[in-house]
């Protein structure tokens, strides 16, 4: 959101400065020196100049969410960032999810939950699934269910897209556990029973 | 292919907030095209939508502003929370001070578009835009929030209640940049609601959203604080209810009052997102749901 | 998996899977091309009138600007009505982008700027000057029902209604019980997630590359053949992924007519994309007003069904879609009278959106049904069954198949409908207002011709192709499965390929119909190289197949085993070795058997029971419960199919609660024309659905016995919610959607 003045000049201009920035972004592990025009959104340069067409533009209003990206491992919208108020960010699109062969979990679930149809929102759902998951902040289905609203799905895989999301949740809410703590396992299978 | 020949705006992300103060009172005085922005949420769009520049001679210039420190952060001193105008409503949610302190933020901030949304907006933007759909400004209504604003001249500080005067019309001067809002909380666990009537259950713009805060000692109201969007060209702040709820015993009132009130309060249209009677009838309802709350027979 | 067979029905994982979710799969403007600019579309600002004038100075002064394509300066273009018409073009004279000044709907497009980068264009464009001389337009379908006439036939799939039998008016107003209500519908738009979108490589000797969004590479290849006075073979179009469609990708829209002229003229590559805003320019499910008046005994046998249907359409082609002819089809009834017209608006031609008719009529026969029930104080259900038919007696046949008994017991069961208490507004839960409602939902079970190839390669590999579509239904995987189980492969040893007009011929994705058709072809021409391979078997030296025929074996895990005794076999690649077949190749087209087909009426049928939850004091209502038993034939893959029913319940969410594209009368303009405001559900309005399919055998729709699932998920779910709504409120809303304001 922005404070915005608009009026007409009626006489004069500023001088024009150069339009065009170069800006550093990581971007699936890969320092990159880029060019970008103040106007040039995130998106338009993932898509359009560096050829990862995976994040996707479905609504350009930040309306969709299937251009969500991460962005220092957050969630965002890459349609309505404007790539040079990014400068110096980590970016990952769903290019750099998997590592080489092997696919992220999330992936996986995805395919094995059936959690999508025409494929075009899905990377953008993976990417925000991701970014709900490191936020740590969901806990039942229904919270799956409301944190994932920002990233429609036409063909309807809502409910195979929150099954595939509870897996991999569930998968790393034990791992985290197991981790710390010998009876965690337990505790949170429990917990997570309760909530279905 | 370099595109330096399109020239649509200009960017900058300036040092500080007086160099924000000074920029934007060198444009303004130059009647140059200037924009303060954070989420971009809204602007964005609107840049699609409605070529603004298209047609102007002054090249606009775009302040990033959504890192600058001045900004950001949100604070709790004593009773009084300060909220940055660059701190996003996702930072909000997720605050141990608004959380303890202010939760119809928090709630507030949960029906803001989506999380994606949620992590770009902010309040700043929210009152800068001043729509009367703004949810963000709504729930600063109730709290009868104070903005402050910076400028050349220095700081002014801004009650809500003399804040809008008109559809997206405001008494901020034009080189006013918006730093913060600050409310006065009242104590912690008083009663609160946060209500957001929409076609879906998120990513709703709303039909009509209530926010309201109230201190009750007894069976009086000694604070309310109201505000609704999208029934009126500005944020409701609903006076006549507030004066009606505080002025009597919670027990003596009535239905028929509180309705009264509500509708002397607001003046709701048909739109595209929903009718008048439709939004008429919501008004009094959920008024009605939160002064039933705290105990009004109604 | 690997090496073991997979047989039909199975529910295997999407094998397009990995593409999906690694972002590999490209779609139309995802495709690279040397030199490629970028086209920006110019929309109408008015509804009806001419273009006086048109000025483009300050968009070709914008450095990487090459072009502005206009009506003015457009090339020759092919001059007959013929010309123009695609595989689903209505009868009547269909729209030509930028052919002259006549502007005929909001939204329609003037100019193309094309430029060096998608910015330049996109800038550029808001430069384009265009003044209007207008007309006064009329957008409004309840203004001009009075005008409504009869539709012209034309559009392939449509039937006219049926004559009347017996006399239903009569019959109604002796009728001991009935009911008589006009229902309402909203245009709505597609809204896939993807864009349309055309990238147009213009090759080396001028022959063109076309990346389309299309349910159908056929149809765009014939429409820009035809059009642009092109040879077929000069035309490839490719669409291998398609984010979604729905019905939008049935006919070739604007951006491929005009990416394509921008190439032809500049003798470069060039994509055109449309923004979210455009996607409410074209094709759209029409506004559509419906009477249907039903009279029963006092027992509840139907005596009377009367159903009426007025659809808008433009002033250039009759879009026609079967909404009424259903009525008399479902239940058992001895008078029965249709009527279908359409009202001609200064708007786009509408266009077959999901179910496209049946949707609606039943949307209003099912509604109806559910307002007669408790005029009868009968059960919704109750009354069903005791209309229940096991003939057609539009067309006097019986069914192919028909399991909706099925449906509706199994349906019940899960769902629990006995709990449900009759009366409306007897159910809570806290202080919201619990529902119950159900509906039936039907839909033809068609096949088309189509063709397919396959190739098996010495390795074991096979690739078998037809130029079909997969929008999202599944059809790389349920083709896959096909070919699998019938050569006995593993699934990773199959690959089929779609979306080429290389590959052969393949019916227009659309109208539930794919697996019937393309899935007929590929079995067909794996039961070819089936035969071929068991022949070469046969023919190797000491083959302890030598003395059987083809039914006493079975194909699997590469090899060819007798059924009695399966240790006796022989690997696929010895045989072919053996035969020194590198490869096999057979290609085979199909046909529907029409004759004995038509001895039967074939349809899907579903029963849905949904629950929802009502907010009494806004009327915000959830849907938290949806049943969808369906009667589909057999199902081939049942990951995918389960799928398509549950997308298919999330629009009959939408469709019922939330959908709506809103005309600005006065400026005749889709005033919502966003994903914002135009509102599909979200992930938190949809809670628990179950989908159930019900065995059911048919001999007759085609080899595979499938029915096709694209459609039937949808229709029925939009009454059953608005019955639900009724019976938790005792508010019945005959006007879609439901929204808070009409529920007070």
């Amino acid at each position: 959101m922005s404070a915005s003045e608009r009026t007409v000049a009626t006489e004069g201009t500023t001088a024009a400065p150069a339009t065009s920035h170069t800006i550093t972004l990581t971007i699936n592990g890969a320092k990159k020196q880029v060019e970008v025009a103040p106007w040039t959104t995130l998106l338009d340069l993932l898509r359009e100049s560096l050829h990862l067409t995976g994040a996707k533009k479905g609504c350009d209003h930040g309306q969709c969410g299937a251009c969500t990206v991460l962005v220092d491992g957050k969630r965002v919208n890459s349609c309505l960032t404007l790539a040079i108020v990014k400068d110096g960010a980590e970016v990952t699109t769903i290019e750099g999810l998997s590592a080489g062969d092997a696919l992220h979990p999330l992936q996986q679930a995805f395919i094995d939950h059936d959690a999508f149809q025409c494929g075009y929102c899905t990377p953008g759902q993976i990417c925000s699934a991701e970014g709900l998951i490191r936020e740590k902040r969901a806990k039942t289905a229904d919270d799956v269910r409301e944190l994932m609203s920002g990233n429609l799905c036409r063909c309807g895989a809502y409910s195979n897209i929150v099954a595939a999301i509870e897996e991999v949740m569930g998968a790393c809410t034990r791992e985290r556990d197991g981790r710390g703590n010998g009876q965690g396992r337990h505790a949170v299978g429990g917990g997570r029973g309760e909530e279905r | 292919m370099s595109v330096s020949d399109l020239r649509l705006f200009e960017m900058r992300r300036p040092a500080d907030l007086p160099d924000v103060c000074a920029v934007l009172a060198e444009r303004v005085s130059r009647s140059e095209p200037t924009v303060l922005l954070a989420g971009g949420t809204d602007w964005l769009v609107e840049q699609e939508t409605r070529p603004a520049f298209a047609k102007e001679a002054a090249l606009p210039l775009v302040l990033d502003v959504s890192r600058l420190p001045a900004l950001r952060g949100i604070t709790l001193d004593g009773d009084r929370l300060r909220i940055g105008a660059a701190a996003t409503y996702l930072d909000m949610r997720r605050d141990p001070a608004v959380l303890a302190r202010a939760p119809m933020l928090e709630r507030m901030g949960r029906d803001i578009g989506a999380i994606q949304i949620q992590a770009r907006g902010t309040l700043g933007g929210n009152l800068a835009t001043a729509s009367p759909a703004a949810d963000g400004v709504t729930a600063l209504a109730a709290y009868d929030a104070t903005l402050v604003v910076h400028s050349v001249r220095g700081e002014r500080r801004i009650p809500f209640a003399s804040l809008q005067t008109a559809y997206k019309r405001s008494t901020r001067a034009a080189d006013e940049v918006i730093v913060a809002v600050e409310i006065d909380l009242p104590p912690a666990g008083s009663p609160w609601i946060w209500r957001k009537v929409g076609t879906r259950r998120a990513q709703s713009i709303s039909k009509v959203a209530l926010a309201g805060v109230a201190v009750r000692e007894g069976d009086r109201l000694t604070r309310l604080g109201l505000g609704m969007a999208s029934v009126a060209p500005v944020t409701a702040l609903l006076s006549r209810v507030r004066t009606l709820a505080t002025s009597r015993p919670l027990r003596d009132l009535t239905a028929a009052d509180i309705d009264a009130a509500v509708d002397a309060d607001v003046s709701p249209i048909d739109d595209i997102r929903s009718t008048r009677d439709y939004r008429a009838h919501c008004a009094r309802s959920v008024v009605r749901a939160f002064l039933r709350d705290l105990g009004a027979p109604v | 998996m690997r090496g073991e067979a997979t047989r039909i029905g199975d529910g295997i994982n999407r094998v397009d899977g990995r593409a999906k979710v690694t972002g590999q799969a490209k779609y139309a403007a995802e495709f690279e091309a040397e030199g490629l600019l970028h086209g920006w579309v110019v929309s109408s600002g008015v509804a009806k009138g001419k273009i006086a004038t048109l000025d483009t100075s300050a968009a070709l002064a914008v450095e990487g600007v090459v072009h502005v394509l206009t009506h003015e300066n457009r090339p020759r273009l092919a001059w007959f009505d013929k010309s123009y018409r695609d595989e689903d073009a209505p009868a009547g004279s269909p729209f030509r982008p930028l052919y002259d000044d006549a502007i005929v709907y909001s939204g329609q497009p003037v100019a193309l700027v094309v430029a060096t980068t998608l910015e330049i264009a996109r800038h550029a464009a808001s430069l384009v000057r265009v003044t209007y001389k207008t007309e006064e337009h009329e957008t409004d379908l309840a203004a001009r029902r009075e005008k409504a006439r009869k539709a012209r036939p034309g559009k392939g799939g449509y039937e006219p209604p049926p004559k009347p039998r017996g006399n239903a008016d009569e019959a109604l107003a002796k009728a001991a019980v009935k009911v008589d209500a006009a229902y309402e519908s909203p245009a709505e738009h597609h809204n896939p997630m993807e864009m349309h979108a055309t990238t147009v490589v213009h090759e080396p000797d001028g022959a063109l590359t076309i990346y389309d969004k299309t349910q159908g590479v056929t149809n765009t290849q014939t429409y820009v053949s035809n059009v642009f006075g092109l040879k077929p073979d000069q035309v490839r179009v490719i669409s291998p992924f398609v984010g979604g469609a729905f019905g939008s990708g049935l006919r070739p829209q604007y951006q491929v007519f005009l990416a394509v002229m921008a190439a032809q003229v500049l003798k470069r590559s060039v994509r055109v994309t449309l923004t979210r805003q455009q996607m409410f320019t074209f094709g759209y499910r029409p506004a559509t007003w419906q009477r249907v008046a039903l009279g029963a005994t006092a027992e509840g046998k139907l005596e009377a069904v009367v159903h009426e249907a007025i659809g808008e359409t433009s002033r250039f082609e009759d879009y026609v879609e079967v909404v009424v002819n259903w009525s008399g089809l479902l239940y058992q009834c001895d008078n029965a009278r249709y009527d279908y017209k359409v009202a001609e608006l200064d708007v786009y031609t509408p266009l077959d959106m999901r179910a496209p008719g049946a949707v609606l009529g039943l949307y209003a026969l099912e509604s109806a049904m559910d307002e007669l029930s408790y005029a009868l104080h009968m059960d919704p259900l109750a009354l069903r069954l005791a209309n229940y038919t096991e003939r057609d007696q539009n067309t006097d046949k019986p069914f192919s198949s028909k399991e909706l008994r099925a449906c509706y017991a199994q349906g019940a069961a899960r769902f629990g409908w006995e709990k449900r208490l009759p009366t409306p507004r007897a159910m809570r839960e806290g202080n919201k207002l619990v529902g119950w409602g159900m509906a039936t939902g039907i839909w033809e079970a068609m096949q088309q011709k189509a063709a397919a190839r396959a190739v098996l390669s010495i390795d074991g590999k096979l690739v078998v192709g037809s130029g079909t579509s997969d929008i999202g239904t599944g059809t790389y995987t349920a083709m896959t499965q096909i070919a699998a189980s019938i050569l006995g492969l593993p699934i990773a040893d199959v690959t089929f390929k779609l979306g080429d007009t290389t590959l052969p011929p393949a019916p227009l994705q659309g109208g539930s119909w794919t697996v019937a058709s393309v899935g007929t072809a590929v079995k067909a021409v794996c039961e070819a190289v089936r035969e071929q391979v068991f022949k070469l078997a046969k023919k190797m030296k000491g083959s302890p197949l030598a003395q059987a025929s083809l039914d006493e074996v079975i194909f699997a895990g590469g090899e060819v085993r007798l059924a009695r005794d399966p240790a006796q076999a022989v690997s696929i690649a010895a045989a072919m070795r053996a035969g020194e077949a590198f490869t096999l190749e057979e290609e085979t087209s199909t046909l529907p058997q029409l004759q004995e087909q038509a001895k039967y009426t074939r349809a899907t049928h579903s029963a849905v029971f949904v629950e929802v939850k009502v907010d009494e004091d806004l009327g915000k209502v959830e849907v938290t419960r949806v049943v969808s038993a369906i009667a589909g034939g057999r199902i081939v893959s049942a990951k995918t199919a389960r799928s398509q029913i549950l997308g298919a319940v999330v629009w009959g969410i939408g469709m019922a609660l939330e959908e709506e594209t809103l005309m600005d009368h006065d400026l005749g303009r889709f005033m919502n024309h966003n994903l914002a405001e135009y509102h599909v559900p979200v992930n938190a309005d949809v809670r628990d659905i179950e989908v159930i399919f019900v065995p059911e055998e048919d001999e007759v729709v085609n080899p595979l016995g499938a029915k096709g699932l694209g459609e039937i998920g949808i229709v029925g779910v939009a009454a059953a919610i608005a019955n639900a709504v009724f019976h938790a409120t005792g508010k019945r809303v005959r006007d879609l959607p439901i929204t808070l304001d009409k529920l007070l």
